[in-house]
């Protein structure tokens, strides 16, 4: 008993910091209706600032007032007048993009601002962490324990209290439902919006400079990973209650203590299994309790007020510009393959090859988020399904790594079956928090095993041997992905342009109506979700033969983030929207690799802020582009015709 | 002087012209219904006057202000109410928090008198007038049983209830009611009704939208009838059976 008291005990502070964050989470997602998956990274920047202030002999409380008071709200102002105030109609996707921007955005802007290096034992705000205050049943609470228990319950309090009695929480709960219905009734919406981004970005700083010192050192990843903890505790009161956030952060350090406890030591599973504890708690979280199922979603009721959007499909083109356009594509795409195999250097034909790999994984995105509406943020971990497989039957069984590629992306369906049959009745952001959920158990968990991924460390893939045909060179490697690219686009297209194709357009707008008119959604979502976790798998596996090695890290939840934003923000609605985005991706990190460390994160840190775009452009930049040059040409050869005439 | 007073309006839904030169008043203490087609253009004339539309062209002056093109939240506390069509409710609160929310002027008197002032100062305080509350509720009493029920768990009808219930809350001067009673059972349209004359009774006047003109005979001064976005008839409650007879041969 008294090894269970000392085993628990710990999980109070440790529970305690989940809920300080699950809380802000909470909050951003009931003032102003955006699941903000950012809030760690705010967290670390203000915590960043408030390190870099005190190094630079700040007070310790003018370092705090800018921090938490001046730069964090400030901040949030901004995020809302720039980004969030134009989502607030919007659905769950749109608002999640630029989140996850941001998400990427920030840790990458302040390393470019304050540098790269290590920053060691960041310093605590109240108490003495080294200092031990005071003994509960014989466990030491430490200056930072202490601080982050008392605060956190206090915190809590208080924003229930401004939730639940004061005119402003009504109001910001009134304007999340409907800001114009809001209007109707003498409330600001805008100002009141603005009201909740600065009211979490406070709290934000204020978990931000609180937590840092629990850790030996302050890294963007340490809050991103505490972020996914707070989302299960945040699962746990729904994301609607406060109080139960707490105490579900409370319950969730123990059982995480405990675990680590009683687990015996020494294995890998154990040293996996307590850290991927919250991602196990919030997927069964998820798939089990019936508040996230899919039910007729709370709308605006004056959304038809707005006038209506502009048709998002390409509308229909005099012939000589769409037959213009089709040559135009045909030149470039023919330039480019006789260019790949002729004069490009070897070196940048690797990196268009690894643009090819990425394109076959991004047509995953296409397929399940484009096409069907159903968000993935497993993408990543289904790629190093397929890779990790190929790689192992190549080396154990002596297996062709072609036959191989297709075994992963085999296994890679299989996997994505297991995922979609729990997840079925998830829609919008509860399934995408699963996928994610899913995601940390695989690469924290499996992946490190030594018959899956073997860890940091990695295993080899070699390229392939087609008969007596050599694929070593990356000339000739390149021309088999190709094809592969090429024939699972045709299919794709093929898949869009049939029953199928429209069926899924169908559940993209609306999955009860879809049902209504006799659509068979659970069929197509395993489909779906089968044949996209297939996709990525072979481009996985792709991706993995090309570069000889792969290692976990290749494929952890992060890789899946920026794969997500990368794809919305180039277009994730069109085929050729996910080759251009995975060419440009491999182009754009080639050319940045040659900067200096610094700007390491350059790459994630544009395409963040282009995801940040995607209110404005939901048929993705290179889309908008495309568009307009057509818009123009039409016009001008419309002028020209009339001249002419 | 009018209380309302509707000059030439233009409107349009982005590049969809809908209204053209609309013009009509209302008295102080008078109602006015709104009768006209699907189509005709009576929620576009509610909303533009409410101001979730922009106007092009025209103005509206109300109770003495020029509120052409005001941003909604302001209109709304200078006195001008819209019960918009459907679910005009706020379904993740309970009825009790859609009611409070609704409460925009204060019920301090001395800060009634002075419109200026209210314009700039919000309540910021949660504390509403129990008086009010009662009356609100004396109106419809299925809500004070379901006070603290989620908004969006009532039935249709109680739905509807509960938006003309915030009206008693906001003590506007002159309330929009856009097509009330839409998809209601006959007997919750007589209920509807009744708490409607109550409330024009107690000094408030209506501006109420219907597509059926039987309804709203007895309780309107005037009429105004719109087709295709302009208004194509007008006269005292006394005519509508002719006006409806004379435009609409189709419509009984």
């Amino acid at each position: 008993m008294s090894q269970f008291v000392a085993f628990a005990l710990p999980g109070v502070p440790l529970g305690c910091v989940f809920a300080l964050m699950g809380a802000g989470l909470v909050l951003t997602y009931r003032a102003s209706g955006v699941f903000n998956l950012a809030f760690g990274a705010q967290a670390y920047a203000s915590a960043l600032i408030f390190y870099v202030s005190i190094n630079n002999g700040w007070p310790k409380w003018a370092a705090a007032i800018l921090a938490i008071a001046v730069v964090s709200p400030g901040l949030g102002l901004l995020l809302d007048r720039v980004i969030f105030r134009y989502t607030r109609t919007a659905n769950q996707f749109v608002k999640l993009v630029p989140a996850l921007g941001l998400l990427i955005v920030l840790p990458s802007a302040v390393q470019m601002i304050f540098g790269d290096q290590t920053r060691l034992s960041p310093p605590s705000l109240l108490l003495d962490p080294s200092r031990v205050y005071l003994r509960v049943a014989g466990f030491a609470v430490n200056g930072t324990e202490l601080s982050t228990s008392v605060i956190t319950v206090l915190a809590v309090a208080f924003l229930w209290g401004i939730l639940k009695f004061t005119r402003l929480g009504l109001e910001m709960r009134s304007v999340v439902e409907s800001p114009k219905l809001a209007q109707l009734h003498g409330i600001r919406s805008d100002l009141v919006g603005a009201d909740a981004w600065i009211l979490s970005s406070l709290f934000a700083g204020l978990a931000g400079v609180l937590l840092a010192p629990l850790y030996a050192q302050l890294s963007s990843l340490n809050f991103t990973d505490l972020l996914i903890a707070a989302i299960a505790c945040g699962a746990l009161g729904s994301f609607v209650s406060l109080p139960l956030t707490l105490i579900g952060g409370v319950l969730m350090g123990i059982f995480q203590e405990l675990i680590s406890g009683y687990m015996p030591s020494g294995s890998l599973i154990s040293s996996g299994i307590p850290s991927a504890f919250p991602f196990i708690i919030l997927f069964g979280l998820l798939i089990a309790m019936p508040r996230f199922r899919i039910r007729r979603e709370v709308s605006d009721p004056m959304a038809n007020c707005e006038p209506p959007q502009p048709c998002m499909e390409s509308p229909r083109r005099p012939t000589l510009v769409f037959v213009g356009s089709r040559v135009v594509a045909a030149v470039l795409a023919l330039a480019f393959g006789v260019s790949v195999l002729t004069w490009i250097p070897s070196n940048w034909v690797f990196t268009l090859c690894l643009g090819v790999a990425y394109s076959i994984i991004f047509l995953s995105i296409v397929l399940l988020t484009g096409m069907s509406g159903q968000i993935s943020l497993a993408q990543a971990t289904f790629a190093g399904i397929g890779a990790f497989t190929a790689g192992q039957l190549a080396i154990h069984f002596g297996l062709s790594v072609i036959a191989g590629t297709i075994v992963g992306g085999l296994i890679a369906a299989v996997a994505g079956i297991l995922l979609a049959f729990p997840t079925l009745r998830l829609g919008g952001i509860a399934l995408a928090l699963s996928t994610l959920g899913f995601a940390l158990v695989l690469s924290d968990v499996i992946f490190p095993l030594s018959w899956a991924g073997n860890g940091g460390s990695g295993i080899t893939i070699p390229r392939p041997q087609l008969g007596a045909i050599s694929l070593e060179g990356n000339r000739s490697f390149m021309i088999l992905a190709i094809v592969v690219l090429v024939v699972i686009s045709v299919a794709v297209a093929l898949i869009r342009s049939g029953t199928v194709g429209r069926e899924l357009a169908a559940i993209r707008g609306s999955e009860v109506g879809a049902e209504s008119i006799g659509i068979n959604t659970r069929r197509l979502r395993l489909l779906t979700m089968a044949l996209a976790a297939g996709i990525a798998g072979i481009g996985g596996a792709i991706y993995g033969s090309l570069e000889g090695s792969v290692s976990s890290n290749d494929f952890n939840y992060e890789i899946s983030l920026i794969f997500v934003v990368v794809v919305a923000t180039v277009g994730v609605r069109t085929i050729s929207g996910a080759i251009e985005a995975g060419l440009a991706y491999a182009v754009l990190s080639q050319l940045i690799s040659t900067l200096p460390s610094r700007y390491a994160s350059l790459l994630a840190f544009l395409f963040g802020l282009a995801a940040l775009t995607y209110v404005r452009h939901p048929e993705g930049v290179v889309g908008y582009v495309k568009r307009s040059v057509l818009d123009i040409s039409e016009s001008t050869l419309s002028r020209l015709r009339r001249g002419a005439a | 002087m009018a209380l309302l007073d509707v000059q030439d309006i233009y409107v349009s839904y982005g590049p969809y012209r809908v209204l053209f030169g609309v013009s009509f008043s209302i008295e102080e203490g008078q109602s006015l219904g709104v009768i006209g087609t699907n189509g005709a253009g009576k929620s576009t004339l509610v909303r533009a006057i409410s101001g979730l539309l922009s106007i092009t062209l025209g103005s509206i002056v109300f109770d003495g202000q020029r509120i052409t093109n005001w941003p909604a939240w302001r209109i709304a506390r200078y006195g001008l109410g819209h019960v918009a069509e459907g679910r005009s409710i706020f379904s993740t609160l309970s009825v009790r928090e859609n009611l409070e929310l609704a409460a925009v002027q204060s019920s301090d008197p001395a800060d009634s008198q002075n419109r200026q002032r209210r314009l700039l100062h919000s309540r910021k305080r949660r504390f509403i007038d129990p008086d009010r509350m009662d009356e609100a509720y004396e109106l419809f009493p299925r809500l004070k049983e379901r006070s603290d029920q989620l908004a969006g768990t009532l039935s249709g009808g109680e739905q509807r209830m509960l938006a003309l219930a915030k009206v008693v809350m906001a003590q506007y001067k002159l309330v929009m009611i856009d097509e009330l009673s839409l998809g209601l059972s006959p007997a919750m349209v007589d209920e509807i009704y009744a708490a409607l004359s109550r409330l024009n009774s107690s000094g408030r006047s209506l501006l109420l939208v219907e597509q059926h003109p039987d309804r709203i005979v007895e309780l309107v001064d005037g009429v105004i009838v719109l087709s295709g976005g302009s208004v194509i008839g007008s006269g005292d409650s006394g005519d509508i059976k002719s006006l409806v007879e004379r435009l609409f041969p189709s419509m009984e």
